[in-house]
């Protein structure tokens, strides 16, 4: 399946399933999407002007020891956290404007799109002005314009830190195949930035499934029913996509923009969104993962959700111990209702949803045991780790080159995010440095990953 | 000999349209089946006059023509559901191999010379009239623009399948007004006298523009 010689496994790195790197067959094993697990809106618009809105992930800032998030909001741009959950508006009026603009030569700008770089001691704020520039601050409250030049991009922008490879990661939206597409530029510095390259679009392969999407999402009585239709104008592009580094893979969260009817004027579509997971080694060509099932959907209508149409994913999930907490915007409507219809005047706010560390794709085992083989790497470490659901058994064995077994774990049981093998024959410890592959077996488990330590 | 030219036609429009389809190899397996079946599932005559009436324009065009043959099965393929109804293929046989000649896809000998574009608009267009006449009036207004070009731009579409006219309408469409659908047409019409490539008819160009920026800087054609 891949260059087994490029593969390896460092300490301390998880190795996923969400693409076939590193796998070298499978047998009576199926891949599942999980999606992360909805907790409802943790930023909502109370008392403000009826939308907040984020394309950031909440920043942890260790001086003040609290998370931090810049929004898109007429009022409430600005929240602190301490815990990630219970979120404050600290500042109101001039206090929180000068936190979230910066004076350009054409005037103050605001923004948006904040990335904290704990490498950098004297500025380690960083925003994207989209169109006009960069800016950074020392505290994130008093912010200075970079002599950097702008990239110009439409209206949708995502910026994430690669912490391992000290890469900031800017994807943008232009037209593209089928309209909107995502470009992208990376910068080691934050000054000096890679030419925008179109790495993401739409395919007919979307337009197929829109299609099916939009159908049902009309017969689906749960969801908020949709008023405008017109076959005429279905489309579906990428109206945005989130991108950040995850072990040793990039993942993106496009959000698919499903068109259904022209706005009265013609000028737009009303419509709505479904995000989707997708893959990268290099960041430049990007897979699908598990048939674009939907990695985060509507809410259904009445649930007192804010997900009930667009649902736009953040540039990177927070990393809290053994869950992965994205922060996405949920907004109630993007369509045309009939005289009568009461809008909620809250229409849109920061959701959450949970995943399990790693959990984004699992490879299942049933009854009949299932298999996984890696693809050769050089073994290091001194333990070998596994992140699985195993109402069952799972185990391993470890291969040389000739797949005869050198070490043979005892079978791990339950639902453990940091199970570690101890061994029957042989031992991980043993084999440093030599050239092994894993066999894995399961029998009604799920592995998310696996690594060395 | 004929029917090997057909045919030959027929794989280097399904090249051209699978390739720009999808990267998903998966899908392009699934694709090209749906195709094929279509064709198999043709009566042979109905199969040599779809063949024969795709083999008239460039590949690039016809691969339009593969795209409505694909759109046939390929869900229901993807979905493991080999076993596919005959009357599936109705509107294959009403566009293509039902109307008399020079009246496949909808066109009408009445609207000549430009029954091509005629039929591209009158194809179906939902219900909303507002719709349905802004898109005639903006068809109009971009076209016009086009000025001393317009005559070229109609030859071109003249030797189109209607599908193919229809794709260029909707990228048109696609924009949020007819200052920036002239824009487009204009930089199309421009980049099609200069490479001769008809694809850049079926492109928006943000996202050329920016990557052609990036080729000039690495020495690319």
């Amino acid at each position: 399946m891949n260059d087994k010689t490029a593969f390896a496994v460092p300490v301390g790195e998880r190795q996923l399933f969400i693409d076939d790197w590193g796998i070298a067959s499978t047998t009576c094993l199926e891949r599942t999407l999980h999606r992360p697990v909805k907790k409802g809106a943790v930023i909502r618009p109370t008392g403000l002007n009826g939308a907040l809105q984020t394309r950031n992930a909440p920043i942890w800032d260790p001086e003040t020891e609290t998370y931090r998030i810049w929004l898109i909001a007429d009022g409430g741009k600005y929240w602190e956290s301490s815990d990630g959950l219970n979120w404050v508006r600290p500042y109101a009026g001039e206090e929180e404007t000068k936190r979230c603009q910066v004076r350009t030569p054409e005037g103050e700008r605001g923004f948006y799109l904040v990335v904290r770089d704990p490498d950098d001691a004297e500025l380690p704020f960083k925003a994207v002005l989209p169109s006009t520039g960069f800016a950074a601050s020392r505290d994130g409250a008093q912010w200075q314009l970079l002599e950097v030049p702008a990239i110009r991009t439409s209206d949708e922008q995502n910026i994430s830190l690669d912490l391992r490879r000290h890469q900031f990661i800017y994807t943008f939206k232009l037209r593209g195949p089928y309209g909107r597409s995502v470009l992208l530029s990376t910068s080691p510095d934050f000054a000096a930035w890679s030419d925008p390259r179109l790495v993401f679009h739409a395919d007919d392969v979307d337009q197929l499934l829109g299609v099916k999407h939009i159908r049902d999402r009309l017969e689906d009585t749960s969801l908020l029913p949709r008023h405008t239709n017109d076959p005429a104008v279905y489309n579906v592009d990428v109206y945005n996509m989130g991108v950040f580094a995850y072990e040793g893979l990039y993942l993106g969260t496009p959000a698919m923009f499903h068109a259904m009817a022209p706005t009265p004027d013609g000028s737009n579509r009303f419509g709505f969104h479904l995000v989707q997971l997708a893959s990268s080694r290099d960041l430049m060509s990007w897979q699908r993962v598990c048939r674009r099932e939907t990695f985060i959907g509507p809410s259904p209508v009445n649930s007192g959700a804010y997900d009930l149409t667009q649902i736009i994913g953040p540039s990177a999930p927070l990393m809290q111990d053994d869950e992965l907490w994205f922060y996405y915007t949920g907004l109630k409507y993007r369509d045309e209702f009939p005289a009568g219809f009461r809008k909620d005047a809250d229409g849109a706010a920061i959701c959450m949803a949970v995943l399990r560390r790693d959990g984004f794709v699992s490879l299942d085992a049933g009854e009949e045991e299932g298999m996984l083989i890696t693809s050769a790497f050089e073994a290091a470490g001194t333990t070998l780790c596994a992140n699985f659901d195993a109402p069952g058994s799972l185990g391993v064995e470890v291969l040389d080159e000739e797949e005869a077994v050198l070490a043979l774990s005892h079978p791990l049981k339950g639902d453990q995010m940091h199970g570690a093998f101890d061994w029957k024959a042989g031992s991980w410890a043993s084999l440093v440095g030599r050239s092994v592959s894993l066999r894995f077996r399961a029998r009604h488990a799920q592995l998310y990953s696996y690594w060395v330590e | 000999m004929k029917e090997m030219e057909s045919d030959t036609n027929y794989l280097a429009a399904r090249r051209e349209y699978l390739e720009r389809a999808t990267a998903d190899w998966e899908w392009r397996e699934v694709l090209q089946r749906s195709a094929d079946r279509v064709l198999a599932n043709l009566e042979p005559a109905e199969r040599a006059r779809l063949l024969a009436y795709l083999g008239k324009f460039s590949a690039c065009s016809a691969a339009f023509i593969i795209k409505e043959l694909v759109e046939v099965h390929a869900l229901a393929f993807y979905a493991g559901k080999e076993e596919v109804a005959a009357d599936d293929i109705t509107r294959i046989r009403d566009s293509y191999t039902k109307p008399p000649p020079g009246e496949e896809e909808g066109k009408r000998p009445s609207d000549a010379p430009t029954e091509v574009i005629a039929a591209a608009l009158i194809r179906p267009r939902g219900d909303d009239p507002v719709h349905r006449a802004r898109v005639q009036n903006s068809f109009e207004a971009t076209m016009k623009s086009l000025a001393a070009a317009r005559p070229q731009v109609e030859a071109l579409f003249a030797a189109w399948p209607v599908c193919a006219v229809a794709f260029t309408i909707r990228v048109w469409m696609w924009l949020s007004d007819d200052r920036k659908r002239e824009q487009l047409a204009g930089a199309q019409f421009r980049q099609w006298r200069a490479t001769g490539d008809e694809r850049v008819w079926w492109r928006y160009f943000d996202v050329e523009d920016a990557n052609s920026a990036q080729e000039r800087a690495e020495g690319a054609d």
